[in-house]
Formats: structure tokens, C-alpha cells, sequence
């Protein structure tokens, strides 16, 4: 049996490995939807029992950017079947975030032991006032990359920013599904 | 032997000709074939632009810069409204500017030009420049603003220097949410040098492009005088979000 979400890479030049490490995306750039759209594999013997197989994702928690104001860094945890977190060397993730203007989606990020970094918030210094009262939310997926496969997880993560009337800003981060 | 080495360099002449025949056809395959359609929303459109300009960059090899001026967009979702442009694919084999130009010959809002660094410049309409022009004296780059492009940006336009510049011009910056993964640092990943010193706020958004390859978009909007950086890379280009 194949694991969830599972997808198995295509022999193509999808498979430049040395693209994944970078930060930027360049002309060999392996997108989410070039992930989305690749071939379902047969399955593969082992796998479903694997820990080091990525599964599904957790918050593990948030601190200030330090950088911008309106800016929380939040880091999450891909886990196993088991709900475990994955550990070791090899991860790597990309996300895909709606409703934002400024993002990495497709980009995919060295994610040692499993561990997700993903900065939430306003681009700004200053909130502006067309912004008092308003909740923004976004909801982000993302699609992992272990030992040569990708693996969709279904974890939904979802972005709530919530502007006060008197302009205070809230950021959180939770997951919605499963 | 004489025969062997005639036989051979006539191969590797074939061998040559397929490849390069092969990548030109790659090269020409790569510009969208079908027109762009202007009723899409302005992030599929100003998409529709870049996959015109992203080929004719190499990849993100040459640096590129885009300058515009738009109505502001009162979404913190979205972005600015992108003008709408009547471009074309550049004629066969070119590169670079002159492929830039090209695909921009039928519009005569736009000027594309090249700096001595050799950073191709697309502008549209007239742009307001004033914060671009701002210098910073200084400015200490943490290692994580170092290998992030976004992290980069944020700390670009947060110097004291453009952030005095804005409060005197009236300007701020557009309020827009936010998402993005962090590079670690590491050996042989592309990285800003850890201070910038004596630089414009343009020259210093040109080392970002140059540096993780990629397009750095500005654009001024009114009302109010707002200003937003983006970067654009293949990923951004080719997303479906």
C-alpha cells in the first residue's frame, strides 16, 4: 500500500536535486504544481510503516520576527503516520498559501528534522486604517519532499490576522483539517 | 587515422546542430503561444507579462527590473493593478534586452533600457522614483536576511534612511499578507553580502535580483502615494495560486 499522498518523482529534469537546496527558484525550479501534477507511483514496499515518511503537519509554535512589527515567525513539524515527528536530514518542504500577496509558494526549503519555518503576517510598518476591523485569513498546504518523492500532506493550516478597530494586530495559525 | 578524425568531427558537427536545434526550438516553445487575454485579473495578467519577459532573461540569469505605476488596490490580498500591454513574443533566437525590447515594440508607454552592470530595466508609464533614489549609508544584514530574498527586501526598505524619506515624501508602503519559507543559511547557496554600504535603494533591490535570480517588480500606486516591492522568480511566474 502506498502511504497517503504519496507521488512518486518522475525521471525528468523534475529531478535536479542540487534546485531543492536553493532559496530562490531558478530556470530548473521544481514548482507545487509541477509536484501536483506528477504521476501517482505503484507502491512502494515499506513505506506505509516507515517513520521517516511524511504524513501530515503540526504548529509547534511562533515567536516575533523581530523584523517587521506585524510579523510572526511560526514553525511547524511534518510527523509520520504515526503522528511523530520525522527526524533526521533530507526534508524538504514547499508551500502553497492562498490569498497572499507576497509568498514562496512551489519554493521548496530545507526542513531538517522535519522542522518548517513560515513567517505570518502584514508586509508594513504601520497599519493602515482601511485596515481596522478587518480578519484576513489564507489557507496554506504544503507538499513535502523525502528520499525522492513527494508526499501532498493533507494537513490545512489556516492564517487568521485580525486587525482591532483601534489597530492592534493578532496572528495566528492553526489547522483546520484533518 | 586521418579518415577517424574527419569522421569524428563531422559527428560531433551533427551532434551540434541537433543540439543546438533542439534548444532553439526549447527557447522559441518556451514564450506562451497564445495572446494574452485581458479580462484576466491583474495577478494573472501581470503573470502573463512576466512569461513573456522571463525567457527573454534567460531564466533568470540576466537581471531584470520592472517599474510601473498603477490605481492602488484596497485588497491586502492582492496586488497593485497591473497596466494592460500589448506585447509579443521576441523575434527568433534573441536574448536579453534586445528580446525585451521586442516583445514590448508595440507599446509605447513602455522604455526598456540596460545600466552599465548590465541590469535590464523595464519601465511603464511614468514611475515615481523618488524612494528608489533614497541612499543608505549602511546597512547590517543578518544571515538569514542574507539567504532570504523576502527577509531582504523587508530589511531594505525598513533602513532609517527610506523609512525618513517616506515620512517626508508622504509615502508608505502597501499593506499586504504575508507567507514565506526561510533558507538556512549554508555553504554554496546564493547570498547578499552581510553589509551594504553607500547604495541606493534601486541599486540595493538590484544586487536582491542578481543575487537569487529573479525579476524585483515596483510599482507606485496612488491614491494614496503607496509604493510595493515584489519578486518575482519561476515559481512565482509559473504558480497556479
Amino acid at each position: 500500500m502506498m502511504a497517503s499522498g504519496e507521488i512518486r518523482l518522475l525521471p525528468t529534469t523534475m529531478r535536479r536535486m542540487p534546485v531543492l537546496a536553493q532559496s530562490g527558484c531558478y530556470s530548473l525550479c521544481l514548482t507545487a504544481s509541477a509536484a501536483n501534477n506528477a504521476v501517482v507511483s505503484p507502491a512502494i514496499p515499506g513505506t506505509d510503516n516507515d517513520p521517516a515518511v511524511p504524513a501530515s503537519i503540526s504548529v509547534i509554535g511562533s515567536t516575533p520576527s523581530g523584523q517587521l512589527p506585524y510579523l510572526s515567525v511560526y514553525t511547524y513539524q511534518i510527523n509520520n503516520s504515526s503522528g511523530m515527528p520525522v527526524t533526521g536530514s533530507g526534508y524538504y518542504a514547499a508551500e502553497s498559501v492562498t490569498n497572499t500577496a507576497f509568498n514562496t509558494n512551489g519554493q521548496y526549503f530545507s526542513a531538517p528534522n522535519g522542522v518548517i519555518t513560515d513567517y505570518v503576517g502584514l508586509s508594513i510598518v504601520t497599519v493602515p486604517a482601511d485596515l481596522y476591523g478587518q480578519t484576513l485569513t489564507t489557507t496554506q498546504t504544503y507538499t513535502a519532499l523525502y528520499n525522492g518523492y513527494f508526499y501532498n500532506l493533507p494537513t490545512v493550516l489556516q492564517h487568521t490576522i485580525s486587525v482591532s478597530s483601534s489597530g492592534s494586530v493578532s496572528i495566528s495559525v492553526s489547522v483546520i483539517s484533518p | 587515422m586521418k579518415g577517424y578524425g574527419s569522421y569524428m568531427l563531422r559527428l560531433s558537427f551533427v551532434v551540434s546542430l541537433i543540439i543546438c536545434t533542439l534548444y532553439g526550438i526549447q527557447k522559441i516553445q518556451a514564450y506562451p503561444q497564445t495572446p494574452i487575454v485581458p479580462s484576466g485579473n491583474d495577478k494573472q495578467f501581470e503573470r502573463a507579462v512576466l512569461k513573456y519577459v522571463w525567457p527573454a532573461l534567460d531564466y533568470g540569469q540576466k537581471v531584470g527590473r520592472i517599474y510601473y505605476s498603477a490605481a492602488c488596490q484596497p485588497n491586502a490580498n492582492g496586488s497593485s493593478f497591473f497596466p494592460r500591454l500589448n506585447v509579443q513574443p521576441p523575434s527568433d533566437g534573441k536574448i536579453g534586452i534586445s528580446a525585451v525590447r521586442d516583445i514590448f515594440r508595440l507599446e509605447k508607454r513602455v522604455s526598456v533600457k540596460e545600466s552599465d552592470t548590465g541590469v535590464i530595466r523595464i519601465t511603464i508609464g511614468l514611475v515615481p522614483d523618488d524612494v528608489l533614489r533614497v541612499r543608505i549609508a549602511s546597512l547590517v544584514l543578518t544571515p538569514e536576511e542574507q539567504y532570504n530574498y523576502w527577509s531582504a527586501i523587508f530589511k531594505i526598505e525598513n533602513a532609517p534612511e527610506v523609512q525618513n524619506a517616506l515620512q517626508q515624501l508622504k509615502i508608505s508602503a502597501t499593506a499586504r499578507v504575508t507567507s514565506f519559507g526561510i533558507v538556512r543559511p549554508a555553504d554554496g547557496l546564493p547570498h547578499l553580502p552581510s553589509v551594504f554600504t553607500n547604495v541606493t535603494m534601486d541599486q540595493a533591490l538590484d544586487l536582491v535580483a542578481k543575487t537569487f535570480g529573479g525579476i524585483v517588480l515596483y510599482t507606485f500606486c496612488t491614491p494614496p502615494d503607496q509604493y510595493e516591492i515584489r519578486f518575482a522568480n519561476a515559481a512565482e511566474i509559473y504558480s497556479t495560486q
